[in-house]
């Protein structure tokens, strides 16, 4: 070892330098979306990889592998079948658990290498479905995306073939629905039914978000019909149709809501209860919603969707503007996360500065500029013109340093440089760091979260 | 330089564990085994918990009426074909089409390979970790983002973001030709990045690429040989994440473990000096094998132990590699041919008679003088003796996670009067062959279950209950066996340890003294990845 590197004087240029990691991970991958997603469903769910896609998701994505049964599998692909073809043989061993376990549904779907192999995975499904009568999905996946492709496929599927209208009367015969009412407009209601979609522990975990997601329609005296998908069954699931509205509290839900709406005319409210005021403005959304069948975002005031699309990564010159403005703002603040969660933590943030809700923090918040960074493909239109939409760990290192506060997941506390002004607050997601934090993921679903973060940032 | 996140006002208040770069135990707690098990508790009552419980309930309910009539047909009282074994042989099932009486089994078609379950005992280490092993060596995976998140998520557990870095690949790469351009720059840019940051070059990194770039033909010898001229100071070593390479002439994990040792530049040979060769644990110093050599003034190398770069190079002086198991057996062979170091086959062995053939061979070849067997053999009956005292009847399970060869140590067990009920293996390693072969003779009765079958997701893991409810126990040797058997009683043996030998068959026999006394946490412990990995 005499030589003397290249780089030794100087550092060499690296055009094609890309989607390099050095301090941070990324995100859970779209096939562990789909078996996220459909988990507690009694589905089958065979991946067909060699083996490390289900075990990356048994351990780093999957709080609930170890204490409760699913039927989650991977087809042990090799060399040889990546190789010669082994599609007859991956149907074959799908038909053989179909027809020992009998399950509610089977899921097909692929890995890296069978996108290189041209695996017909729709075919497949189709031959499945074929020989046992059994409901199969073919999903698109390729282990190349985050856990957003996977979970919004995987929940629109089940809302396109299994919600039916006959399920959503059989939900309304069974004596489920209450004669309890509820005002809007001085005219009496019955209680307002609703579906709670997007809720996987790659979001919320298994610490209780859940739960107080339910809460929330207990607290408005609501009728949760189905909660998507923790805690209830394909059957409750199917009587969707059953709602008047949707509830989307993540970005894999909305897909779903999509469906939802085309058959059942459900319009959608996007948005997380996650302080006082956006749990009351969420459920007086819901009801309007109810009222005049238009969508809903809760961090847009007037009720109106924003029309702002962007799957497409920044340029250089859209991260360097954020950076300055966020250098040259006192208290800016930057939010990395998924798109519902980030976005309904900004709205908090920023009624809070806004003084709506200095009772609360009993405090003086000061205005603040508040970007949310989207580490996942597609912001659904949910975000602002000025946010960013990336994962790279380059970009959102100069921006994290750029800001004064640094709201996420801990494991991009690692890429904050040690003369920067920034404090970070660690807001740990399983779709992030996996199960590591799992202990300090906090109840942000619920409506006293709000205040303890304002408390944190402006009295810190 | 990264900001040190305790000197930061809220990191302050924050908990140790948020600090991810290097040393300290892994981050996987018991809080949360303990949330996820309060979880499953809440959701067993949910709509969706008795729903599933209802659909398994059902298909037992038709497994066992299966079963039923499986066993007669074996038994010749339902017509005259019986049912086919896993060996081919007309038979009964036991628990399920996954588990066998071993008199019933064929050794060299254990159960068919077909669709698999990954079982939730997380402690072998995999070739994210293994490479941790070369002092200073920094790890650079190349993936679409499915696999990288294991890797990567590895490292992260083991605090060790600082020596492992990930260029993923996404599909375009697949399709518009920077597949290796990709590597180069990237792989260019992280060491540049690790030099700003720690002011040095690391003396090694490992670029791992996916069964992705195999398939997709990248040109590995221009991307290493592109790197090495551009850092002719750093070992550039390459590496492989093919998991399709499972059934393959070389398993993947044997060209990872020949991969640990690629950097080892030739040196001269130094005739005492002997390297131990392809286990993420080191041989047991007190193993004849360690204590034979340095009695007759060898020493002795192991990579587990190594703390600089240059005593990993010092393994380059060896004479002589000693391996034992599967796993070195491909590093053995390379390093004989780039280094000309002979080697020898010493796998972990249970039976008196095999330690005996194992350590004649190597006095042998090295000269170091033979221990007092005798001696040796009565301490360990001695052990034996006493751990079947306190265990005494209690049905014993096994797998061949825990031990490389368990149905050689499923006999020693048995011999010295132990109740083995059940060993699980989905395959049987030609050493081990013999003892299968001896022990389907002398107790056919004795159950063989597979690991990674599909059955083995569904399968009840209360076996412990029902013991307990019997007033019996279950005491497991190894991680899979603790977790199907759903026990607390267990030895944590994965890869036996490095346990070998006479030393090796005391050590358990107080392991399991240990382990029948002392119950553990099962869900706790069985679920960190890479036992005893640090950064």
């Amino acid at each position: 070892m005499t030589g003397q590197n290249t780089a030794a004087q100087g550092e060499i240029s690296t055009p094609d330098a890309r989607d390099i990691r050095v301090h941070t991970v990324n995100y859970a991958a779209d096939v562990s979306g789909v078996c996220s997603a459909l988990y507690e469903l009694g589905g089958l769910i065979v991946m067909h990889d060699a083996s490390g896609c289900n075990s990356t998701f048994a351990t780093h994505d999957e709080p609930r592998w170890y204490d409760i049964d699913s039927m989650i599998y991977i087809s042990g692909l090799t060399e040889y079948d990546a190789v010669l073809g082994g599609d007859e043989k991956y149907i074959d061993d799908v038909l053989e658990i179909a027809q020992e376990r009998h399950p509610k549904f089977i899921c097909v779907f692929g890995s890296p290498v069978a996108l290189v192999m041209g695996t017909d995975f729709r075919g497949i499904a189709h031959i499945i479905e074929k020989r046992t009568g059994i409901p199969t999905f073919s999903f698109e996946t390729s282990g190349m995306y985050t856990y957003l492709q996977g979970a919004r496929q995987a929940f629109a599927a089940i809302a396109d073939r299994f919600c039916t209208k006959e399920k959503a009367e059989e939900y309304s015969d069974s004596g489920n629905t209450s004669a309890a009412e509820y005002t809007i407009s001085e005219k009496p209601r019955r209680r307002l039914k609703i579906n709670i979609l997007g809720v996987t522990p790659l979001d919320f975990s298994v610490a209780g978000n859940d739960e107080a997601l339910r809460a929330f329609a207990d607290r408005h005296n609501m009728e949760l019909v189905s909660f998507w998908a923790m805690g209830d069954s394909l059957e409750r699931l199917s009587m969707a149709g059953a709602a008047d509205v949707n509830l989307v509290v993540s970005s894999v839900g909305i897909d779903a809501a999509e469906v939802l709406k085309e058959k059942f005319g459900q319009p959608y409210v996007t948005g997380l209860p996650m302080s006082g005021e956006e749990d009351e403005t969420l459920a007086e959304m819901l009801k309007a919603a109810e009222e005049d069948g238009k969508d809903r975002v809760l961090w847009e005031d007037d009720g109106a969707c924003a029309e702002i699309y962007r799957a497409d990564p920044p340029d250089e010159q859209e991260i360097s503007d954020a950076e300055k403005s966020l250098a040259s703002e006192e208290n800016s603040i930057v939010i990395l996360g998924e798109t519902v969660q980030a976005a309904s933590i900004r709205r908090l943030l920023e009624h809070a500065a806004a003084g709506a809700a200095a009772s609360e923090t009993q405090g003086e918040p000061a205005q603040s500029h508040v970007h949310v960074i989207c580490p996942l493909e597609d912001s659904f239109g949910l975000l602002r013109e000025d946010d960013v939409m990336t994962d790279d760990e380059a970009a959102v290192t100069r921006l994290a340093n750029a800001a004064r506060w640094f709201i996420a997941d801990p494991v991009w506390g690692n890429i904050l440089k040690k003369d920067s002004r920034t404090e970070f607050i660690p807001l740990p997601s399983e779709a992030c760091s996996g199960r590591i934090f799992r202990a300090d993921i906090p109840l942000f679903a619920a409506p006293d979260w709000g205040k303890t973060l304002v408390g944190r940032i402006w009295k810190g | 330089m990264l900001k040190n996140l305790h000197e930061n006002k809220i990191m302050r208040q924050a908990p140790e564990h948020y600090r991810m770069e290097g040393g300290g135990e892994q981050m996987f707690s018991s809080e949360s085994a303990q949330i996820a098990r309060k979880y499953a508790e809440r959701w067993k009552t949910s709509d969706a918990g008795r729903a599933w419980k209802s659909q398994q309930a059902a298909c037992t309910s038709r497994l066992k009426k299966e079963k039923e009539e499986t066993a007669d047909c074996a038994a010749g009282n339902v017509g005259n074909s019986g049912n086919t074994g896993a060996g081919g042989k007309s038979a009964a099932y036991l628990e399920d089409k996954a588990e066998w009486r071993i008199s019933d089994l064929d050794s060299e078609h254990l159960f068919p390979v077909g669709i698999e379950y990954t079982p939730p005992a997380r402690g072998t280490w995999t070739i994210a970790h293994t490479p941790m092993l070369v002092p200073g060596l920094h790890e650079v995976y190349v993936c679409p983002d499915g696999c990288l998140r294991g890797v990567v998520m590895s490292a992260e557990e083991f605090r060790g973001l600082d020596r492992f870095h990930v260029i993923e690949v996404r599909e375009p790469d697949l399709y518009n030709g920077t597949l290796e351009t990709k590597i180069i720059d990237g792989v260019t840019s992280v060491i540049q990045q690790i030099r700003r940051e720690k002011g040095a070059f690391p003396s090694a990194v490992m670029v791992t690429t996916s069964c992705i770039h195999d398939l997709m033909g990248l040109d590995r010898n221009m991307v290493y040989r592109e790197l090495s001229e551009r850092f002719p100071s750093i070992d550039i070593v390459q590496g492989w994440m093919n998991c399709t390479m499972r059934m393959s002439t070389l398993h993947y994990e044997q060209v990872q473990w020949r991969q640990n040792y690629a950097a080892l530049h030739p040196r001269e040979k130094d005739p005492k000096s002997v390297n131990i060769i392809g286990s993420s644990f080191p041989l047991d110093r007190d193993s004849e094998i360690v204590q034979m050599l340095e009695k007759s003034g060898f020493t002795v190398r192991d990579l587990p132990l190594c703390r600089t770069y240059e005593e990993y190079q010092n393994m380059a002086s060896s004479s002589l590699n000693i391996w034992n198991w599967v796993m070195g057996m491909e590093a053995c062979r390379d390093l004989k041919e780039r280094l000309g170091q002979k080697q020898l086959h010493m796998p972990y062995p249970w039976t008196y008679g095999e330690i005996r053939r194992q350590l004649t061979g190597l006095h042998e070849l090295t000269g170091a003088e033979l221990p007092d067997f005798d001696a040796l053999e009565q301490k360990a009956e001695e052990k034996l003796s006493q751990a079947h005292e306190v265990i005494g009847d209690t049905e014993i399970q096994l797998d061949g996670v825990a031990a490389m060869l368990p149905f050689q140590l499923a006999e020693l067990l048995l011999r010295h009067g132990f109740h083995v009920g059940k060993i699980y293996a989905d395959a049987v390693m030609p050493e081990d062959r013999d003892a299968f072969s001896r022990l389907a003779e002398s107790h056919p009765d004795l159950s063989v279950s597979a690991m990674i079958n599909f059955r083995l997701r569904t399968r009840k893991c209360d076996g412990e209950a029902d013991a307990e409810a019997g007033g019996r126990r279950i005491l497991a040797v190894g991680q899979r066996s603790a977790y199907f058997s759903g026990t607390s009683y267990f030895v944590d043996l994965i890869q036996n340890n490095g346990w070998y030998g006479y030393t090796g068959i005391c050590r358990l026999a107080d392991a399991m003294i240990d382990a029948y006394r002392k119950p553990k946490d099962a869900p706790e412990m069985i679920q960190i990845k890479a036992r005893g990995c640090t950064a």
